[in-house]
């Protein structure tokens, strides 16, 4: 085992996934935020409610930002590759053979922004769904038309 | 595969198949039916228990019938076609080729009549695609044969064993089925003696389900309100030292408690492995392999040995020093169905046997001899990067019991604890570094084999052509420590059976990666198992003797 394999070259999703991530993150963890929040008036430090919101905010754009810079799809003859995480990084290749079935999959979010989801799904078990967020229409289908094509 | 159905009126299910339906349908119903029992009770009564008991009976028994008469099914020269339903109404062609495992289910009513539950599972969900709600003893075994022996040689049985076997599926008498039906004969490879089953009782931890459900049905009926098992060891070790509640009275109890939790879990477990895997038997050939046990219920399966995805073989500290292994299989579609808490179809190569039949098994079966085998090993640094994980969870349980201790308990019980948390700590110092050494890899040209852990030790047999992706994946830590990890997806519904391996070195973990990957792309379009190998052989085989004849 000496020669280091090579990986395809990614290519980035939509930048505005990136505030589409960011309000997901934002609207979850203020949950958390107004609990704390809460809690710190009951214990008299009401004044560093702000401070809680300001962090979690902030916490929330520089993960999303690093996140979509590792996003990242690549399409090659042998299947769907794909690089994601931040802390818990991976690269997961789906065999083209292995494609059981695909989706194009429009959220409320997505739909406003014009933007689409490819779901590619596998007979496997933990990773059923493979998907790739973040594209335009037409990229989409694009996609699922290139993974699909050389299939049979 | 959409074909016209022939002309005839297909089979039917046994006659008995509505009450089968029926008990089926009330054991689904059983936990809300309990949780009403013991939950709701009230001694207030309105009569309105009576007329929802009563309109759900009477919709249960209506959907039963419904389904029974509505079921009809057709055995074709390569597929079995089902119709069922009567507003809904599904049509269903499920070729032979496609079925991966063929479960059987016999409880004792089945027994009694003489029926049997067959499911046909081709693994492209989490149910059987075909679920067949009773048949005769007879029926099942020709549905079974004619399977396998498409399966076998690739093409329908020819002349008149295909006549005999569909006449004998399309009867309905429970004869025994006629030995000429001239499909493959298979061998007896593996059994469980009573003597292993209690072995398997004592290493397994079966019996934890069985107590904990005693222990819930205590509390609900309230019977552990006056029989305190606890109260009752206290005051019998308060008998042995007088009166003193000393520290070692405490210890003594806590010993004493913990040797009696013990004794009930292994004797619940011994009780769960015999119920479960009485008379177990493995048989088979070079390409399929059958199984069947337990002693109220009799579950087993059948399946193409291509079709496995995951062996494991369980090698764990007890097993060891009862000198057994127990050995599990994975195959696409055996899933845990319904209110089942396991798996169905074939799950076990053999639940426990001795080292060398184990080894025998495998060999004969996969062609692989596991002691043969030259491991490779994890990253250099990875026991120490196992042991700094352990040890700070380690440390986050201990922390704030010793400040507890420190602060609310006295000075004698404090040293106790910190001896303890030192003892806790240096094992699992030690122990992680001993499964870190004990851990390794071997890529085979149809196998990926992985072996984790020392105390609880486990072998995973990956067949590598049922790989349907592959990762690559590190943590924050890995990368610091120049370490990754690689893990597989397979085409088998159990949370438990998803392979992986970490804390390898980078580079071997992005090489494994890119040689699995490899297999995944490749695997589909050419099968290079012996197993295939095998079965092109006895088509070949097969040909020739058609074409003599």
């Amino acid at each position: 085992m000496t020669t280091a394999p090579q990986f395809p070259e990614f290519s980035m999703i939509d930048p505005r996934m990136r505030w589409v991530w960011f309000a997901q993150y934002s609207f979850w963890l203020s949950i958390p935020a107004i609990g704390i929040s809460i809690a710190l008036v009951v214990f008299d430090f009401w004044w560093l409610s702000p401070f809680v919101f300001v962090l979690i905010y902030l916490g929330s754009y520089f993960y999303v930002m690093k996140a979509y810079a590792r996003y990242g799809y690549a399409i090659a003859e042998a299947g769907l590759w794909l690089r994601h995480g931040v802390i818990w990084q991976a690269i997961r290749f789906v065999p083209r053979a292995r494609v059981q079935h695909t989706d194009v999959v429009h959220g409320p979010i997505d739909r406003k922004l014009e933007l689409a989801q490819l779901v590619v799904n596998t007979a496997g078990l933990q990773y059923q769904n493979v998907s790739i967020p973040g594209l335009t229409e037409a990229r989409a289908h694009e996609l699922r038309d290139l993974l699909l094509l050389q299939t049979g | 595969m959409a074909r016209d159905l022939p002309s005839s009126e297909g089979s039917r299910l046994h006659r008995f198949s509505f009450f089968f339906v029926l008990l089926g349908q009330l054991w689904g119903f059983a936990p809300l039916l309990l949780a009403a029992f013991f939950v709701g009770r009230s001694d207030r009564y309105d009569g309105w228990e009576f007329i929802g008991t009563g309109v759900g009976a009477l919709a249960l028994s209506a959907y039963s019938l419904v389904y029974t008469l509505s079921f009809r099914y057709w055995l074709l020269d390569d597929e079995i076609v089902i119709k069922k339903g009567f507003f809904d109404r599904t049509l269903r062609h499920l070729p032979f080729a496609r079925i991966s495992n063929i479960a059987h289910k016999q409880n004792v009513l089945h027994r009694i009549f003489g029926v049997v539950e067959l499911n046909l599972e081709s693994g492209s969900g989490a149910q059987a695609e075909a679920k067949l709600t009773v048949l005769t003893n007879t029926q099942a075994a020709a549905l079974e044969q004619q399977i396998r022996a498409y399966q076998l040689a690739g093409k329908p049985l020819s002349g008149k064993d295909r006549n005999l076997a569909q006449g004998l599926a399309n009867s309905s008498s429970s004869a025994e089925p006629s030995a000429a039906i001239s499909v493959d004969a298979s061998a007896k490879l593996s059994e469980a003696a009573l003597g292993d089953l209690i072995r398997l009782g004592l290493i397994s931890n079966r019996g934890m389900l069985l107590i904990g459900g005693g222990f819930y049905f205590l509390s609900q009926t309230g019977l552990s309100k006056n029989n305190n098992v606890f109260k009752g060891i206290g005051n019998t070790v308060s008998g042995w030292l007088g009166s003193s509640h000393g520290p070692l009275f405490w210890v003594l109890s806590i010993l004493f408690s913990m040797l009696l939790i013990l004794m009930v879990v292994r004797i619940a477990s011994i009780v769960v492995s015999i119920i479960q895997f009485y008379g177990f038997k493995l048989s088979g050939n070079e390409s399929t392999l059958r199984t069947e046990s337990g002693l109220l219920t009799r579950r087993g399966g059948q399946a193409r040995i291509e079709r496995i995805a995951l062996i494991v073989i369980n090698n764990g500290w007890l097993y060891r020093l009862f000198k057994r292994q127990g050995v599990q299989v994975y195959l696409p579609g055996n899933a845990m169905q319904g209110d089942s808490m396991e798996r169905s179809g074939m799950t076990h190569l053999t639940p426990v046997a001795t080292l060398d039949h184990v080894q025998a098994l495998i060999e004969r079966i996969f062609e692989l001899q596991i002691s043969a085998l030259r491991w490779q090993p994890l990253a250099a640094k990875a026991g120490r990067r196992m042991a700094k994980k352990a040890l700070f969870f380690g440390a986050l349980i201990w922390l704030p019991l010793l400040t507890f201790a420190g602060l609310k308990l006295t000075n004698e019980a404090t040293a106790a604890l910190c001896v303890s948390a030192a003892l806790s700590m240096a094992w699992l110092f030690y122990s992680r570094h001993k499964d870190a050494r004990e851990s390794g890899y071997v890529l085979l040209p149809d196998f990926w084999i992985i072996k984790t852990g020392y105390f609880s030790q486990t072998i995973q047999l990956v067949r590598r052509d049922a790989i349907q992706s592959v990762s690559l994946s590190s943590s924050h830590f890995d990368r610091t420590s120049q370490m990754a990890g690689v893990r597989v997806d397979l085409m088998v519904t159990s949370m438990s059976a998803s392979p992986k391996l970490k804390y390898l070195s980078q580079s071997d973990a992005a090489q494994l990666f890119h040689l699995l990957r490899i297999d995944a792309m490749s695997a589909l379009s050419t099968p290079q198992s012996p197993q295939s190998a095998i079965a092109r052989s006895l088509v070949e085989k097969a040909s020739a003797v058609s074409a003599g004849a």
